[in-house]
């Protein structure tokens, strides 16, 4: 990414965070928990409607702001040859930097579908409670996260981008999330459907969530996430009622049960289809999506998510907890293109895509492996630096004060300039050698691995 | 457990600070944007707090004479703030001076929300299905029901039926249809609706739509019949009438409904809690000179 294009990348998200600031500024407090701010507009009923009519002109402005800038910001994102992920998930890593710093390690850039366009689609679906809390939320932590979408100069870590679903690739998605979700409901429930009609026909009959999981030939398949299934899926019924304002009285749980996992695919089959619009990768944040993922692609394509991605996925599992205690100030300050490149590889390292596909246990195992192998070898130079800076220091400190006092009588002698001469030699060498030392050794603690060997020693 | 006078003032910070976003984008767009007046008495006393900057209560007066053509104040609202020591700012209270009365925090979250409602409707008119709309959607013990003027003369006629029954059945103690009755009687039957007196048609249309439509009466509502001779009413004035109802002389009706908490409560709450303990020879706190274990500490 050249400096011009991130200048006017920048430019186009301050505008964009001015927009939202200029809507949601005088409800946001920098600091306080998104959760908990947004759960307190919740119990303010009349409050809830002052937000929602005062806010009432920002579908317009945002439709604007991205008919102005769309072309630009995915013309750049998609000429851009950096290393680049679209984020999966929630509507943004509602996780926040925590997430960003497990995945930061190993991309240049996440691009995240503007979250704000893509909640306002809800709001017909989502009761105006709910649809609140939501886009309270998610202003939120895009607000938390603001500084990270601009580099100062060098590649932002994120980058918003507008959505690029158009009508005609709607209805092709839907397609496939349709073909998607009849195939998965014949796998766990182990029958054969016409259609999808055929499916939805079935699922109304399953009235209870005791009946599904009775019905279910392998509760592994549903991907939930949780070893209590049948508290889970009361759990989706129970969110699915009271969070939607259609009526939803008459809904079974076969049928509430087929809603969500349409939602996912739907939600799959859309990042799928903008990151290789976008040249991208892929990372999700959600285990239930990733899982659900590997089981498409392996059931439509045979094939395994590549390394990339289940690199992406690894990076935020409990193995690399350790990586949330990353100072991601220091972090974002060190960062650039070169030293994440040099990560990327060292954390790829004998990890490869075999004929079997990429294996997520190997991969993670391997990774970790990798991750302490560059960091134990940054280490190891860093104490060595520090030997060799304390052995010079008394080295040549004892010759330099030996030189000066050898240069004492001789001063007082017959040949005092010679003397002299040494010992400002001595002094220069002394202080240019152990500067260099010194240098060294900032230049790893000020580094990237500086700033990991800091996380790390933290989660000692 | 937060009390309904803190609750309710908690809406209310929100809802102004909605408003007041709402309000500066509307600014940026339309200089002459016109701002509530409550907003703008809130402001003129913030005004003169900070031109004076010291602790102290200050004031702020903001009406709409400028809007009307005849000049005449058809709003008008006074806010007290009060300036601590520890340079807290409270609300003392909102007054209406229309009204002669406070204004009920949670009615000041009501008006901010249905001033932004009526304003997406341009011009000093709302439609009135609009309006009956919006205010149902933001006060739930409201229910507006609209009287359908092609219905006048079926309501007129079931008025002057109930008017012959109540002479021939009439309690003693009602003096006030009484009242109303005798005007009726005086109007000849082909008077046109619109020269009614207004206090005599709206209860031929209360009446009407309660024995026509009672199933749209709602139960620990206040019920209120709408009518206008147009379809278009007044914004100003639509407001006001929603405001009379909930805390002006008819809301004396609906107590049980409204159980309003003021400014006035909040503060008086807040003073009770920050009240420091009496010492035994301290001034008795109820006036009489003499020492607390004298007097009331006794």
């Amino acid at each position: 990414m050249y400096f011009f294009d991130i200048k006017k990348l920048e430019n186009i998200t301050t505008e964009y965070f001015n927009l939202i600031e200029d809507y949601f500024g005088a409800f946001y407090t920098p600091g306080l928990n998104k959760y908990l701010e947004a759960q307190k507009f919740k119990m303010l009923e009349t409050a809830i409607q002052a937000i929602l009519v005062s806010i009432e002109d920002l579908e317009e402005d945002l439709q604007e702001f991205w008919q102005k800038n769309s072309t630009e910001v995915i013309s750049i994102i998609e000429n851009t040859d950096i290393f680049k992920v679209l984020y999966s998930g929630d509507m943004s890593p509602l996780d926040g930097i925590n997430f960003i710093k497990k995945t930061a390690l190993y991309l240049d850039t996440l691009l995240i579908e503007d979250p704000i366009s893509r909640l306002l689609d809800t709001k017909i679906v989502f009761t105006d409670k709910e649809y609140l809390f939501e886009l309270t939320k998610h202003i939120f932590n895009l607000l938390d996260m603001k500084k990270l979408f601009f580099g100062e100069g060098s590649i932002p870590l994120l980058v918003i981008f507008p959505p690029l679903i158009n009508k005609e690739i709607a209805v092709q998605i839907r397609h496939e999330v349709k073909n998607s979700s009849a195939n998965y409901f014949s796998s766990l429930l182990q029958r054969d459907f016409k259609d999808y009609a055929d499916v939805w026909d079935y699922l109304k009959s399953i009235k209870s969530s005791e009946q599904l999981i009775n019905d279910i030939k392998d509760t592994r398949l549903l991907f939930l996430n949780e070893d209590n299934i049948l508290e889970r899926l009361n759990k989706l019924q129970i969110r699915t009622k009271k969070t939607t304002k259609l009526d939803t009285t008459s809904l079974t749980m076969g049928e509430i049960l087929g809603l969500e996992i349409y939602g996912r695919f739907s939600a799959i089959g859309t990042q799928v289809f903008q990151s290789q619009y976008l040249s991208s990768q892929i990372v999700f944040d959600y285990k239930e999506l990733w899982d659900l993922y590997k089981w498409d692609i392996n059931q439509t394509v045979q094939v395994t998510p590549n390394v990339d991605n289940t690199m992406l996925h690894a990076l935020q599992t409990q193995e690399f907890r350790w990586l949330e205690n990353i100072d991601i100030d220091k972090f974002y300050l060190l960062r650039n293109e070169d030293e994440i490149k040099m990560v990327r590889e060292a954390l790829r390292r004998n990890i490869y895509h075999t004929l079997n596909g990429v294996s997520e246990n190997h991969v993670k195992k391997q990774a970790s492996i990798n991750l302490d192998d560059i960091l134990n070898e940054h280490s190891r130079k860093l104490e060595g630096l520090s030997k060799d800076l304390k052995k010079k220091f008394s080295i040549d400190t004892l010759a330099f004060i030996g030189g000066v006092i050898s240069s004492v009588p001789a001063h007082l002698g017959i040949v005092p300039v010679i003397g002299a001469v040494s010992t400002i030699y001595g002094a220069v060498d002394i202080f240019t050698s152990t500067t260099k030392l010194v240098k060294e050794k900032k230049r790893i603690n000020k580094s990237l691995m500086g700033v990991l060997i800091d996380a790390k020693q933290r989660s000692i | 457990m937060l009390s309904k006078e803190v609750f309710d003032a908690e809406e209310f910070k929100v809802s102004l600070r909605a408003y007041i976003s709402f309000v500066s984008r509307k600014i940026k767009k339309n200089p002459n944007y016109n701002i509530h007046p409550i907003v703008r008495a809130l402001s003129h006393a913030m005004e003169n707090l900070q031109n004076s900057g010291k602790p102290g209560t200050y004031y702020g007066l903001s009406g709409d004479a400028k809007d009307n053509p005849e000049g005449v104040y058809t709003q008008l609202f006074f806010c007290v703030l009060a300036a601590h020591k520890d340079k807290m700012i409270s609300i003392v209270e909102f007054y209406d001076l229309i009204e002669s009365r406070p204004v009920p925090i949670k009615v000041l979250s009501y008006i901010l929300v249905l001033a932004m409602k009526f304003d997406k409707f341009e011009g000093n008119q709302i439609n009135i299905d609009h309006a009956i709309k919006a205010i149902n959607s933001v006060i739930p013990i409201l229910n507006c029901i609209k009287f359908n003027n092609n219905e006048w003369k079926e309501a007129r006629d079931h008025f002057e039926s109930v008017v012959e029954e109540y002479k021939v059945n009439a309690p003693v103690e009602h003096d006030e249809f009484k009242i109303t009755a005798n005007e009726f009687l005086k109007i000849p039957s082909n008077t046109p609706m619109e020269e009614y007196p207004l206090a005599i048609s709206s209860t031929i249309e209360h009446n009407w739509v309660y024995h026509e439509y009672r199933e749209l009466f709602k139960d620990n509502c206040i019920n209120i019949v709408f009518s206008s001779r147009t379809n278009e009413y007044s914004k100003v004035d639509c407001l006001n009438h929603v405001l009379s109802v909930l805390y002006g002389a008819p809301s004396l009706y609906f107590t049980s409904q409204s159980e309003w908490k003021y400014f006035s409560d909040l503060r008086l709450n807040e003073v009770s809690y920050k009240r420091p303990s009496i010492k035994r020879n301290d001034p008795c706190p109820c006036n009489s000179s003499k020492k607390y274990k004298k007097c009331c500490g006794r």
